[in-house]
């Protein structure tokens, strides 16, 4: 049950997240204020001094788990961002390493190199990811290949092992980029625990609410917008594949650029 | 080792049930001495309990959601340390084609059973034994590494792999670490249910002391807390939690390994 209900909160488009909390919020104020009232008309009453108390802590409770969660949504964002430049990086090194391994390996790996980065680019343009996946994949298989042919052929393994040292790279950040995309999210527990607590936060600021008074503050819909827009921007900064938030793909279309130029 | 897991006995609904209980029997045994107390002088001697009462309720908001943090990030150390260890494998695996044979099929066989072992020891929940295969299992490859040493000439592709396999070795040791011993300390376990109870119980006294009626919103805020320290409890388990590290990244590793044998 829980599976499905992660899979539910990770198909919503990032604009869900919002109507949703919103609605979640929305409906639970509404209730405790309803419930708190219909207490103050009855002769025994709370004390207006203790309920505060508790609102506040609630309200800080609240707060604090969102202020981490937000925290591991941009750490996870900022790794994503991290994983590009590095295989950026090791791309480009790994291209002008090739230039010491024997011909026709060079010009071959060359090209392998190219379609490697025009592959990855193309993939995040399009959306197509899993098929940029395999085609990576098949990419490293002949990439490798060329790199124990070369070895066959040449006489100086020092130069070698430094393009198998930059290979071996390319190919734990793909894996690295995949993971980071892929599995390392919010935790789903974590987003459990705060739509139970949300709901009970805006409900018990409600209830205080309808205690004192008749009406609801204007400022109730501050409170509401905050809370939506911040698990909204979670959300978003946890998806890096989707949303408004992605990572940008420059620092790969610079190295692309470079490899052009290179080459004549 | 004794330091951590006490509360690891427990199943965590369990223990959610537990801090519920424990929470809501400090509210109502608060409410019961407030509400026997004399009433409060005056209207000073009220704001003097109330500021009480808000600095242990603050305290235990912090305390709280600080361990969360913590928990948090051991969790997310866990699943980097995963995913850092598929990575030296899988670099290790490909550096094996480097050298002759045999130690070359030797070297991808026993790395192919070093992922088996690792699978299998999560999958059944044995870790000690999963741990002391692991070891053996990389004393085996290191012997291989240099029994390669004597065969070859190109003695750089041997600190390639030499290189890959004594990462494979750390990280082996950062995955027990940040799994076994990167828990929440039973201390701290003590300290939060200590807090817990007694702000329960300053909320009852506090409601008793001003004879209010009893609140909704008391059960609530214990309801949160207690959702929230199971929360924590979920991250701190690297076994037996409702969340576990994904081995998804570690399966498609040994699809791949197994792919390539062909």
């Amino acid at each position: 049950m829980l599976m499905g209900l992660y899979g539910l909160v990770d198909d919503f488009p990032i604009l869900a997240t919002f109507v949703f909390t919103l609605l979640v919020v929305l409906l639970s104020y509404e209730a405790g204020f309803r419930a708190g009232r219909w207490r103050s008309r009855r002769r025994e009453r709370e004390q207006e001094v203790v309920v505060r108390l508790i609102v506040g802590t609630m309200l800080g409770l609240l707060t604090f788990v969102l202020a981490f969660t937000f925290w591991l949504a941009a750490t996870h964002f900022d790794a994503a961002r991290q994983a590009l430049l590095n295989e950026a990086n090791a791309i480009r090194t790994a291209y002008l390493r090739a230039d010491l391994l024997p011909e026709p390996h060079r010009t071959e790996i060359r090209d392998l190199l190219r379609e490697y980065v025009d592959v990855r680019l193309e993939g995040v343009r399009s959306g197509n990811i899993e098929q940029a996946i395999a085609r990576s994949e098949e990419l490293h298989n002949r990439l490798w290949s060329q790199a124990i042919a070369a070895r066959e052929k040449d006489s100086s393994p020092i130069l070698m092992g430094y393009f198998i040292l930059s290979l071996n790279d390319v190919i734990a950040l793909h894996t690295r980029r995949l993971t980071v995309g892929r599995d390392f999210r919010i935790p789903k527990t974590i987003w459990i625990v705060l739509y139970v607590i949300i709901p009970l936060a805006a409900a018990s600021v409600g209830c205080h609410g309808g205690l004192t008074g008749a009406s609801r503050p204007l400022v109730t819909v501050g409170f509401v917008l905050i809370i939506s827009v911040v698990m909204t921007l979670i959300a978003d900064l946890d998806n890096t594949r989707k949303g408004s938030l992605r990572v940008s793909q420059q620092a790969l279309a610079d190295v692309r650029k470079t490899m052009n130029t290179t080459n004549h | 080792m004794q330091l951590y897991g006490l509360l690891d006995a427990l199943p965590l609904w369990a223990l959610f049930v537990a801090t519920l209980v424990v929470a809501m029997l400090s509210y109502e045994g608060g409410f019961w001495v407030g509400a026997r107390s004399s009433p409060l002088p005056d209207s000073q001697q009220e704001k003097v309990v109330s500021r009480l009462v808000g600095g242990i309720l603050g305290l235990l908001a912090f305390m709280v959601a600080f361990t969360f943090g913590v928990a948090a990030s051991h969790f997310d150390a866990r699943r980097q340390a995963l995913h850092d260890e598929i990575n030296a494998i899988r670099t290790a695996y490909l550096r094996a084609d480097l050298l002759q044979e045999p130690q070359r099929a030797e070297i991808r066989n026993l790395l192919r059973e070093y992922v088996d072992v690792r699978l299998e020891g999560r999958r059944s929940g044995k870790i000690e034994e999963a741990i002391t295969r692991s070891e053996e299992l990389q004393d085996q490859l290191w012997s291989q590494a240099v029994a390669a040493k004597e065969n070859t000439l190109n003695t750089a592709f041997i600190g390639n792999i030499i290189q890959s396999l004594n990462e494979v070795n750390t990280i082996h040791s950062r995955r027990v670490t940040a799994g076994l011993e990167a828990r929440i300390p039973n201390i701290i376990w003590f300290v939060i249910y200590a807090i817990t109870m007694l702000a329960s119980a300053s909320i009852g006294y506090h409601a008793g002391l001003t004879r209010s009626r009893r609140l909704p919103v008391a059960p609530a805020l214990i309801l949160a807390f207690s959702v929230v320290i199971l929360l924590i409890a979920d991250l701190d388990r690297p076994l037996g939690g409702y969340l576990e590290v994904d081995q998804k990244a570690m399966i498609d590793l040994r699809n791949k390994m197994n792919a390539q044998m062909r």
